[in-house]
């Protein structure tokens, strides 16, 4: 690879047998001269299960790594480290979607589906006929709107503070004497010291850490303690993505547990997954610490089972890796990773401390990318590897509720992309690795099932035949796991008996927000406060002031905007990162709509245009992160992360702000990875 | 301990550093800057030097002895517990009343059933036990010597439950015996060995001088009707009298006397204020706005009467029956609520020759002692430094700053907070010098302040940033209404960041400036906002549905591309979706386009 006249990067096409050898020998080679850890792959949880599955097994036992992690871990982790704390398992939802339809009363704990998930929208109707939709949002979103007119209520605590609201929910649905007490001495163990961290936030004192009006704590509690039945909590990324995300959604779910909703018909805890295939793919073997079927690397028991399903010695499986954001930290430093191959992801956008990150994608010895289009990580590439995207392929995915769908092939990749599967067995066998790798999705299913089985999420009793031959609308056309020989139609509703810990009981744990002797006990990678003040933006041209940021999604764009920045009709819908800022902000500033913002935070800079919003508060900036080059907004997201789950800081992160001073004229553009100007440009 | 030339000996303060109050070191308030940071003079630098000197360093495995398990050392002991597990440090609470810590705070809305017992309850007892705290409820610390470290305790009889019972027995260390105790089984006295001893004694209800009440603090108990409404004994009574709905009189204009009052008011139908001054919280509010509330207090059911208490009129089975005041009225109730105040618990540290004032003083580091084994946090603790360039204690001796009001919680948690930090940073590195973190800062020496009124539908709150006071505010906000009741004023330093702020009745705005308090954030700019987060006016009718309003979210097509379609001669939503690309997402609009069709065919047909 080299470089055009203008700087950007030059790629000539490869024959796939060179390609394919030249990738075998480098990593062969750098692992022969690193160790074998300094090879990794790094996955998306766009790919199908089959293919997140097989690259897990591709990195134990052809690459011999422990090094692959996923981009999950930046959307949902948080909530599965939650939900596996608690409840034994995670499922997203652990129940259908439908069920929602006879709520009357959502707690919606930073979500913004109407943005997000718009076909999900429909199912908060009858919680909005009853008043009951709760919006918990720092942002009035176009779905915190839902709740005027006596659709509910919106709360909007200052970003960072989600844990004390719901601490502050819960403390007055026990002064209120709320509680079911018969389900908690039942089906919970630990209420006693949930209950002491809850009294310690009243309402007033919830108000002066979050804003929100100790009164409307109060009416969020009463709303939630109606009635047990239709009754649900459901969390997304605003309560996620957060250094203390685990924490955070813990709290919800003890929200719940103490109204007695998880686990019985029509109540519930959920997650509203955030990416396609998010719950597919965490639960076969993607994430550095995890073997298929939700089963821990660690557990002796479960080496012993996958290595059976595998052909292999449990011996050869590496250990635990590290997670993602640590993981992209260790990019061609001494002791890292010199040799990377990244799936389906675009980590140069998406990833914390982006600018970092694709300096370290430039000090690796060896970069591949695999990608259906040119994604702003493949720039960076030695090797780029195109493959099909989704209707391109066979093979399943699972969605939010745990639902296994088939996803079909209605046409052949263009040019001479080639399927993952297949380019992974060709690897396998010039690796020479043990086990084998098969090219079809319905094999590689069935052999997933069989590494499933009797593990949390126990795929045992599915096949891609078994779901082709389901008819009907969708939701009966596919299976909710575990589908087992003695589940055989699956498990739509989980948890109506046992949890699943092994004593069948809901774990709560007392969470509270994390003091100063806790943080320094955690250690300055997990400390927000250990991020250093922001800098005034080095290219600022007017007065700056301090804001908290918090990112998010617009309706249309899609995760780092790859894909959806090609379409024409929605680049030309939304063409650019805007900054939305309080009108007194705004004037604070001297800016107006459409003017160019500077943006700084400890870790980095970034740009935006401006978007005046009455619907932001004066102390908080939303940016989306679809956006490259110096509109990326995540090169202002430092790498601190959740101590459990791996999650960065994505949605409470100091910036200074200012208006942008022009360019000076014949100046170059501002510093980013290289525009991609063509939208229809494609690798084939 | 090198540098012990300026101690005159154990429990002896700092005397060369001390200036006298008002001394002559004083800079004018303006010169402190903004004032956040103290003033780091010369001397100031050698002041803090000689205390950190004087200091005795922890050792690994010290036992720290916390006396008090109210709230405040429920939060400190929370904090420390992973130290304890792993063995750096040995915990000792020592708990006078027979419950695990619970609320405070609460305890009003307790005795009107507003909150349950349970919810109380802010430590899990097993927890601790599990973490291997030895925690000793009823056990009542009688002495502390400072020179031999032991402390005498008298466990109360054995009771049921988590009380004495298990508490008597010594809990066997295998460390160096620290902590081997002699006991007197008899009389249930023992002592304990100490290396650190944490104060969070609390603070005891000022009994008022009336006829008929016993004035010692520690006295006999109250009159039968008469209660200070501290624990949970006299929520309890207090319940009990609501419930039946008696007259309650409540004696003291404080926010706690306010709280009581609507507490009660709620519950019983009525209820009555006796408070000096014009108004209730006259001392904290301005007139017009004490006024406001006053009126509120009224609707709320709440009778105010400003009068001098003289004395209690008790039945001759020396019962409560009225409150007799100095003007010759008096006031018949089934219960007396005294809410005069309250004062600081240092009876154990001014026995054991430490500096007590309102409270146990102690310096920014919590510290209470020159060897810094005695500390002190809470409504126990009196925070005034001897630091000849703090600003603010200074302002402090002088009386032109003032101290936040007794009986909050926040303060003292953030003392709490602090003070395990700074064990675990010390004890940590001994354990492991890679955690060296270099020596923990002191607390600043401004806390902002937040007074804020519990009550159902009162919504009040007095802020104050503890930011010393220079000049006229730059600014001024003010929203007055008289016949709504509602008040919102704020004045702002010139930094933006508000000085202090009153707000009654507007409870969105009154959050966001609390929120804005605590995090020490600036607000600038047109504030109108504040006031728009309260209003009840009708929202605006939507506009009517225009040819721009997307109605397909998902493919961005807009009703007028819809019309356009019909028009075109699509007639089926089929045909539109073909046409347009709307509904092949969702779906969700899918009812749209038929109202939409069913529209169009209605105007075409007519």
């Amino acid at each position: 690879m080299g470089v055009d006249a203008d700087g950007e990067p030059l790629f000539e096409p490869v024959a796939w047998d060179d390609a394919l050898d030249l990738m075998a020998s480098r990593f062969r080679a750098i692992q022969h001269r690193e160790g074998e850890d300094s090879a990794g792959i790094f996955g998306g949880a766009s790919l199908t299960t089959e293919r997140a599955y097989q690259l897990g097994k591709f990195a134990r036992i052809a690459l011999r790594t422990s090094r692959i992690d996923y981009n999950g871990r930046f959307c949902m982790s948080s909530a599965a480290g939650a939900a596996n704390a608690v409840l034994g398992t995670d499922r997203g939802m652990p129940f259908p979607l439908q069920d929602l339809d006879a709520a009357h009363t959502v707690l919606l704990c930073g979500s913004n589906p109407v943005q997000t998930m718009p076909p999900f929208v429909q199912h908060l109707a009858s919680a909005r006929a009853a008043g009951g939709l709760i919006v918990v949002d720092p942002r009035r979103s176009a779905t915190a709107a839902l709740t005027d007119d006596g659709g509910g209520i919106h709360l909007a605590p200052r970003p960072g503070t989600d844990l004390s609201l719901l601490l502050g929910i819960t403390h007055v649905i026990l002064s209120d004497g709320a509680a079911d007490e018969g389900y908690l001495a039942e089906r919970t163990s630990g209420t006693a010291a949930v209950r002491a961290a809850v009294a310690a936030w009243w309402p007033e004192r919830v108000e002066a850490v979050t804003g929100v009006a100790a009164t409307d704590v109060v009416t969020a509690a009463r709303l939630l303690s109606r009635r047990r039945e239709g009754t649900y909590v459901l969390t997304g990324r605003g309560a996620e993505q957060h250094v203390d995300g685990v924490d955070t959604v813990m709290a919800a779910i003890n929200l719940a547990l103490l109204l007695g909703l998880p686990g019985r018909e029509n109540s519930g805890w959920g997650t509203l997954t955030g990416q396609g295939n998010g719950q597919g793919a965490r639960e076969h073997g993607q994430k550095a610490d995890q073997l298929p079927g939700y089963r821990l690397i660690t557990d002796p028991a479960a080496r012993e089972h996958v290595a059976r399903v595998w052909g292999v010695d449990p011996e050869i499986i590496p250990g635990p890796g590290i997670p993602a954001a640590e993981l992209l930290t260790t990019l061609g430093v001494p002791g890292g990773l010199q040799a990377l191959w990244v799936n389906g992801s675009n980590v140069v956008v998406s990833a914390p401390d982006a600018a970092e990150v694709a300096r370290g994608l430039d000090r690796l010895q060896f970069l591949v990318v695999s990608d259906f289009f040119m994604s702003e990580t493949a720039l960076h590439a030695d090797l780029i590897l195109p493959v099909p995207q989704w209707a391109e392929e066979e093979g399943t995915m699972t969605n939010l509720e745990g639902r296994v769908l088939r996803r079909r092939k209605i046409q052949e990749p263009p040019g001479q992309a080639r399927d993952e599967l297949w380019i992974m067995a060709e690897l396998a066998r010039r690796l020479d690795a043990p086990g084998t790798f098969s090219t079809n999705a319905a094999e590689v299913f069935e052999e997933l099932t069989r590494a499933s089985a009797g593990g949390k999420a126990d795929y045992s009793a599915l096949s891609h035949a078994g779901l082709d031959g389901l008819e009907g609308p969708a939701e009966s056309s596919a299976r909710q796991w575990p589908v087992t020989a003695a589940a055989p139609e699956g498990t739509p509703r989980m948890f109506l008996e046992r949890f699943g810990h092994a004593d069948g009981l809901a774990h709560m744990k007392a969470v509270r927000p994390r003091t100063a002797a806790r943080r320094a006990e955690l250690g300055p990678a997990h400390d927000r406060g250990s991020i250093a003040e922001p800098p005034v933006p080095p290219d600022a041209g007017g007065p700056d002031i301090e804001l908290m940021l918090t990112t998010g999604r617009l309706l249309e764009h899609y995760q780092s905007g790859t894909q959806t920045r090609r379409v024409p009709s929605l680049q030309a819908a939304a063409p650019e990162a805007r900054a939305h800022l309080h009108p007194t902000v705004a004037a604070r500033l001297g800016v107006s709509d459409g003017d160019r913002l500077a943006l700084a935070s400890a870790v980095g800079k970034a740009a935006a245009a401006v978007a005046v919003d009455t619907d932001i508060a004066p102390h908080t900036v939303f940016l989306p992160f679809h956006f490259a080059g110096e509109q990326t907004v995540n090169r202002l997201i430092s790498t601190v992360v959740d101590p459990v789950s791996g999650m960065p800081e994505f949605k409470a992160v100091r910036v200074r702000v200012a208006r942008a001073a022009p360019a000076p004229p014949g100046a170059p553009g501002p510093a980013g990875a290289p525009r991609i100007d063509d939208p229809q440009e494609s690798l084939t | 301990m090198t540098d012990r030339t300026d101690v005159s000996g154990p429990g002896a303060t700092v005397s060369s550093a001390g200036l006298p109050p008002g001394g002559s070191r004083r800079q004018d308030p303006r010169e402190a800057g903004a004032g956040l940071e103290p003033a780091h003079g010369q001397d100031s630098v050698a002041f803090r030097a000689r205390r950190v000197r004087a200091r005795v360093p922890f050792d690994v495995g010290e036992h720290v002895v916390v006396v008090g398990c109210g709230p405040v050392a429920a939060r400190f002991v929370d904090d420390v517990l992973p130290l304890v597990e792993r063995g750096l440090l040995r915990v000792t609470v020592l708990g006078a009343e027979p419950h695990m810590a619970y609320n405070r705070i609460l305890v009003g809305e307790y005795a009107v059933g507003r909150v349950s017992r349970e919810s109380l309850t802010v430590a899990d007892l097993e927890t601790w036990r599990a973490a291997g705290v030895d925690v000793r409820l009823g056990a009542e610390v009688l002495r502390m010597d400072r020179t031999r470290r032991r402390i005498t305790v008298r466990v109360a009889a054995a009771g049921p439950g988590e009380a004495a019972g298990e508490n008597a027995q010594e809990n066997d260390q295998e460390n160096d015996g620290a902590s081997e105790s002699s006991s007197d089984a008899s009389a249930g006295i023992s002592g304990l060995s100490w290396d650190r001893v944490v104060l969070a004694t609390g603070a005891r209800a000022v009994r008022p001088n009336l006829r008929g009440l016993d004035p010692s603090p520690d006295g006999a108990v109250l009159p039968a009707g008469v209660t200070a409404l501290r624990d949970l004994d006299d929520a309890r009574h207090m319940r009990a009298v609501v419930a039946e709905r008696g007259h309650t009189v409540v004696l003291g204009g404080g926010v706690l006397g306010v709280e009581a009052a609507l507490a009660a008011a709620e519950t019983a139908g009525t209820a009555t204020l006796v408070h000096t001054g014009d108004h209730p919280l006259g001392r904290v509010l301005s007139p017009g706005t004490a006024r406001l509330l006053a009126e509120r207090l009224r609707q709320a059911g709440v009778r105010c009467r400003s009068a001098r208490a003289v004395a209690v009129a008790t039945d001759p089975g020396g019962g409560f029956t009225a409150l007799e005041l100095a003007d010759g009225g008096s006031i018949p109730g089934d219960l007396l609520v005294l809410s005069c105040g309250v004062q600081a618990r240092a009876g154990l540290a001014e026995g054991a020759g430490l500096r007590v004032l309102q409270g146990i003083v102690v310096d920014h580091e919590l510290q209470a002692d020159v060897e810094g084994r005695v500390f002190a946090i809470g409504d126990c603790a009196e925070v005034l430094c001897r630091d000849p360039g703090c600003e603010p204690c200074l302002q402090r001796r002088a009386g032109e700053l003032r101290s936040a009001p007794a009986g909050m919680i926040a303060p003292g948690w953030r003392q709490a907070e602090y003070l395990a930090a700074r064990i675990a940073a010390e004890v940590r590195a001994l354990a492991d010098p890679r955690l060296m973190t270099g020596p923990v800062e002191p607390m600043p020496a401004h806390e902002p302040s937040v007074l804020r009124l519990k009550a159902k539908d009162i919504d009040l709150v007095v802020l104050d940033s503890g930011l010393p006071v220079a000049g006229d505010p730059a600014r001024r906000i003010r929203f007055t209404d008289d016949a709504l009741c509602q008040d919102l004023h704020a004045e702002f330093a010139d930094d933006g960041r508000l000085r202090r702020a009153v707000a009654l009745a507007r409870p969105r705005a009154m959050a966001q400036l609390t929120a804005a308090v605590e995090a020490g954030e600036p607000l600038r700019g047109d504030l109108t906002w504040l006031l728009s987060l309260d209003s009840q006016w009708a929202a605006p009718e939507p506009a009517a549905a225009g040819p721009a309003d997307v109605v397909c979210r998902c493919a961005g097509v807009t009703r007028g591309v819809l019309e356009e379609a019909i028009d075109g001669g699509a007639r089926t939503a089929e045909a539109i979706t073909a046409a347009t690309r709307a509904c092949t997402g969702c779906g969700t609009c899918h009812p749209e386009i038929q109202a939409l069709l069913a529209q169009r065919d209605a105007s075409m047909t007519t």
